[in-house]
């Protein structure tokens, strides 16, 4: 009588424990939701007062809105899956993924002299950003395999999967799949070595590809010293700092943006910030500038009580590449960094993008369910 | 596993977005009158707002010469792709009517020397399609076509700018009390040279050049004449 009223404690300890752990996990899901859906608005916001002289000023800000709703329907969805069986199913879901990414080589179509998209009708599709979370769980998977190859195995296969991002030619999102490399080596405390390895191998693959492209030398120069061609190489990077300089302290308003309209390029996604900041100012854009790394942040304490090891690694990778790519684009943006095109996540139009971000999170949210 | 590493690539991840606002700060604050004075030199230009010439009336207040506006269509820029210059053709087409054959686009170009006050919706539409379009105002001087009058009239000079000035007869002897005074304007420019809406400011008013009212009238001056055309009463 005495084991079975122990039994029966343990049993409703248990019981009220698992409860706990459901409440907590749909209130972070809830949380995640209600941030990227809150972000992403503000990215539709920010879209149509950019676009919103042209032609067809509601077409960006609309197909925007179009993508974040199915994003959203993606991010709850992908949640609701188990991680189990995002790991079962991750062979086949990377296998295409590359597959993806080398067939856009053969039949894709260009843009800006990047061929990087399957036209699908009137729309087109990046593989390489869709792929973006699956090599990011693949490498994962990767590092918590066990072996004595893994510190070599891993840097040789990363390279594999940068190779087509190469040959496209987008060295933008190349460098952000080498980060979430060099992310996952450091958070699954791999040898340094492997580390350095990638290094080796990732600069010699980018100056064999640099060479090949002038272009990317011309986009450092023109970082370098962009008054020395302000209608050339400069260009972009200088009329970024217009942008920033007109916005000031508090922005000139979502109307007197003039310089967003007339003079940015690209002002709804490669320059998406500087467009913001020039409505809005410095201090209305520091919310901006921290959110991300704000989100990796409650993801990085959410990873701690995260039981799976693949789970938690997951968690943490995948959260601070979107931070890092988020900071790219800003510090882009701001003259920090040579012109890359990467977009910022959520706000910058793209529906790939937004749809890769969503899934990403999504898987997140499922790996969040993993608690101790 | 790995929790130490996380906060400390968190906490790199955050002194990379200080760095961001501090740079941003910089551009915003330190180097913001340096920034916005070379954007003031790109964007913004300044130009003449040619005084409207005034009218020369006989001695019973028939105008002889007076000035009209007449608004152009102009092509500033060749249109990159093929199909981009077809699709312009076509609505060009539309708009200057079947009346008018075959339309060679070229850079710099006038597509239509007056437009109709029927044009002006389709050409605003056009204007936000077409940003290698521009409309231009025009002056010009109108007088009477009576070959003796317009000889005791003279001639008169349209500057680039559409300033006019009096070379000879009457046009010349009283230049000073009908060219008024030229105003001056400041505009926001895109990278096509189209005005941005809102941006127009007059800097220097224009003075509009006053009547001179000739001291014979139109039957004097032309005996053949029973009825003279007249002016816009501005």
């Amino acid at each position: 009588m005495i084991d079975d009223a122990s039994r029966l404690g343990n049993e409703v300890a248990e019981g009220a424990s698992r409860a706990a752990v459901a409440s907590s996990v749909w209130r972070d899901r809830t949380l995640l939701v209600v941030v990227l859906f809150l972000m992403s608005g503000w990215g539709c916001l920010a879209i149509y007062h950019a676009t919103m002289n042209g032609p067809q000023p509601l077409l960006w800000a609309g197909q925007q809105l179009l993508w974040l709703v199915v994003g959203m329907l993606v991010l709850v969805g992908a949640a609701a899956v188990p991680f189990r069986n995002w790991c079962r199913w991750l062979p086949g879901l990377a296998t295409g993924a590359y597959l993806a990414l080398v067939l856009v080589l053969v039949c894709g179509v260009s843009r800006h002299g990047v061929r990087g998209w399957f036209a699908v009708g009137d729309w087109l599709v990046q593989p390489a950003e869709l792929a973006k979370p699956v090599f990011i769980l693949w490498l994962c998977r990767q590092a918590q395999s066990p072996g004595p190859g893994t510190w070599w195995r891993m840097p040789v296969l990363a390279g594999i999967w940068l190779l087509p991002l190469m040959l496209q030619p987008d060295f933008g999102t190349a460098a952000i799949y080498a980060a979430a490399f060099c992310l996952v080596v450091v958070l699954a405390e791999l040898r340094q070595v492997g580390l350095g390895l990638g290094a080796v191998l990732l600069a010699a693959l980018m100056a064999v590809m640099i060479s090949r492209h002038p272009y990317v030398l011309a986009r450092f120069s023109g970082f370098l010293d962009p008054a020395a061609d302000p209608f050339g190489k400069g260009w972009h990077l200088l009329q970024c700092q217009y942008a920033l300089a007109r916005g000031g302290g508090w922005g000139t308003g979502w109307d007197g943006a003039l310089w967003t309209q007339a003079y940015l390029p690209l002002a709804h996604n490669d320059s998406a910030y500087a467009a913001m900041a020039e409505a809005l100012g410095w201090f209305q854009c520091l919310p901006v500038v921290l959110a991300m790394p704000a989100l990796a942040w409650f993801c990085v304490r959410r990873a701690d009580q995260v039981a799976a090891p693949l789970a938690k690694l997951y968690v943490r990778a995948f959260a601070m590449t979107v931070a890092v790519q988020a900071l790219v684009h800003l510090s882009v943006n701001v003259g920090l960094l040579p012109i890359t095109g990467i977009t910022m996540p959520c706000l910058s139009y793209g529906g790939s993008s937004m749809l890769a971000t969503m899934l990403g999170f999504g898987i997140l949210g499922s790996a969040l369910a993993q608690r101790e | 596993m790995g929790g130490d590493r996380a906060r400390i690539l968190l906490a790199g991840l955050f002194c990379w977005a200080f760095l961001v606002m501090a740079r941003h700060g910089w551009l915003a604050f330190h180097e913001r009158e340096r920034l916005l004075a070379a954007g003031a030199e790109l964007a913004w230009r300044s130009g003449a707002i040619p005084a409207m010439r005034g009218r020369i009336l006989d001695r019973d207040g028939l105008a002889l010469a007076w000035t009209e506006r007449h608004y152009e269509l102009w092509l500033n820029e060749l249109p990159p792709s093929v199909a981009r210059r077809g699709l312009l053709e076509a609505a060009l087409a539309n708009l200057r009517g079947a009346a008018d054959s075959s339309l060679v686009l070229a850079s710099g170009r006038c597509l239509r020397p007056s437009l109709r006050v029927e044009d002006l919706p389709r050409v605003k539409r056009l204007l936000a399609v077409y940003p290698e379009l521009a409309v231009r105002p025009r002056l010009q001087r109108v007088a009477v076509d009576y070959p003796t009058v317009r000889q005791r009239l003279g001639q008169v000079a349209i500057a680039v700018d559409g300033i006019m000035t009096g070379c000879s007869g009457w046009e010349l002897r009283h230049d000073r009390r009908l060219r008024g005074q030229d105003g001056a304007f400041l505009v926001m420019c895109d990278r096509h040279g189209n005005w941005l809406p809102g941006t127009w400011r007059e800097t220097v008013p224009m003075v509009p050049g006053r009547e001179v009212r000739i001291e014979a009238s139109l039957a004097e001056l032309c005996p053949a004449a029973t009825t003279a055309a007249g002016g816009p009463d501005d």
